[in-house]
């Protein structure tokens, strides 16, 4: 009964994924990627699913080292943007309202990685290997994105799952993606 | 080189294919919510819509050298800028002797649109100094950004204004109110929609967000990290339970369908063994 449970995992997490864009997109309506209400609401879904699809056999987390490495994950997420601002565009100036946005955009971030590079990355692992891992969850994390931002984000938003998958790898702990994934969306406000 | 440095040799190199068919103004943005806008500034601002300040010009120069010209970024001052126009270094024509380059978007009166096409964005000039700048054909795309007022649907287009008309451009939304297009002509560019502009939906400030808009949202945010928290905290709890019950019980076939050489141990985790 538990083996059977744990080769449905993989499946089960992209169906609440799935789910959770689903209901992202039917909360937001016209207000889309601006709506607040849609987004705790998706951000509490992918927390359920992960938590529903978590493996028991998880290695223990390097958290500290996952911080660094999500760190440096971050930089090179953020290099292209930042010497392109820097050199030719220059810094969007912040106005009001960082704080609160913030706060969406960790929450949010932080439940996709839990459900993407922790628990469906995890049980595909251990049917298939890290390649396949890294594969499936970077084309859900692109996917998950198109209803919202639209089709045109996809390719990077897929490369940028690569990497986030590779950092997940490298580090043996989720915290190294979650980490970089909220860092680069929290730079995203002067890299505009 | 061992495994790690393999797969981040490797991601580092589809990052690269990412970033180079992406669009140049791609935001880097890979998640979380959109960037709250200020509300839109309109040339000429429809009834109930929120006032703001005057829309502003974009400007940008480059320098001519041999002939071949500079990379040419210019974007509105507005957060976020309501037009944003990249071109490539040596995409212009300009004449012989010219020094420098200067190319502006510039926020003019709207212009009649056709039957079920309707303005979502104010009319920009783009026009270039010295004007009789043309762009060359091929080579990597010159790009035009605009912001739409309203995140409305069905996604609307990036059009040009020639011959008494609106032509569409081939568009890509770039976020909830944001497009872009090839720019490959001087001239009246604007964001239209199939259907009326709503003052209901406009972005930014002057929108009725489903968010809400006061501390609410902030707080049912909160609340909803904290969730998110008391979930992975009583998750690891179960884990660590089952991570007992498999040590007390070494005989348990339940994970015989599972093959350990499958699992990615990264390296210096085997030399911990």
């Amino acid at each position: 009964m538990l083996g059977a449970y744990r080769r449905a995992t993989p499946y089960v997490g992209l169906l609440g994924l799935a789910a959770a864009v689903a209901l992202r997109v039917q909360l937001a309506g016209s207000a889309g990627a601006q709506s607040e209400l849609a987004a705790i609401w998706f951000a509490a879904a992918l927390g359920v699913v992960a938590l529903v699809t978590q493996q028991a056999d998880v290695p223990s987390a390097r958290v500290v080292r996952g911080l660094f490495v999500g760190l440096a994950g971050a930089a090179v997420l953020c290099l292209p943007a930042a010497i392109r601002h820097v050199a030719l565009g220059g810094i969007v100036s912040p106005t009001d309202g960082y704080a609160r946005w913030a706060v969406f955009v960790i929450v949010v971030a932080v439940a996709e990685e839990a459900l993407l590079r922790g628990s469906l990355f995890r049980a595909i692992e251990q049917r298939a290997g890290v390649a396949p891992a890294i594969t499936v969850t970077s084309v859900a994390f692109g996917l998950l994105h198109a209803p919202v931002y639209g089709w045109g984000v996809v390719p990077l938003d897929i490369a940028v799952g690569v990497w986030l998958g590779t950092l997940r790898a490298v580090s043996g702990t989720v915290a190294a993606p979650a980490v970089a994934h909220a860092v680069a969306d929290l730079a995203g406000w002067w890299l505009r | 080189m061992n495994r790690s440095a393999r797969l981040v040799t490797a991601a580092l190199l589809v990052l690269g294919v990412g970033w180079s068919i992406a669009p140049r103004s791609a935001l880097p943005l890979y998640d979380g919510i959109g960037f709250p806008d200020e509300p839109y500034r309109f040339v000429q601002r429809p009834a109930g819509a929120q006032e703001t300040k005057a829309p502003t010009v974009a400007h940008g120069t480059a320098s001519v050298t041999g002939a071949v010209t500079g990379s040419v970024v210019a974007a509105s001052a507005e957060v976020a800028p309501q037009i944003s126009l990249y071109i490539p270094k040596g995409k212009l024509a300009v004449p012989s002797g010219t020094s420098k380059v200067t190319v502006t978007g510039t926020p003019v009166q709207p212009i009649a649109t056709g039957h079920g096409q309707f303005l979502w964005s104010d009319v920009y000039t783009v026009s270039a100094s010295p004007g009789t700048t043309q762009f060359h054909a091929g080579g990597q795309q010159a790009t035009i950004t605009m912001r739409a007022a309203s995140g409305q649907r069905p996604q609307p287009s990036i059009a040009y204004y020639a011959g008494g008309s609106w032509h569409l451009l081939p568009t890509y939304a770039q976020g909830q109110d944001i497009y872009i297009a090839e720019l490959n002509r001087f001239g009246q560019f604007a964001v239209v929609g199939r259907n009326p502009l709503l003052v209901s939906q406009l972005s930014g400030g002057g929108r009725k967000s489903s968010g809400g808009g006061s501390a609410v949202g902030l707080i049912v945010g909160i609340g909803a990290g904290v969730v998110v928290v008391a979930l992975f905290v009583l998750g690891r709890m179960r884990r660590a339970r089952a991570r007992a019950a498999e040590d007390d019980d070494e005989n348990e076939d339940e994970l015989a369908d599972d093959d350990p050489d499958s699992v990615y141990v990264p390296d210096d985790e085997e030399d911990d063994r």
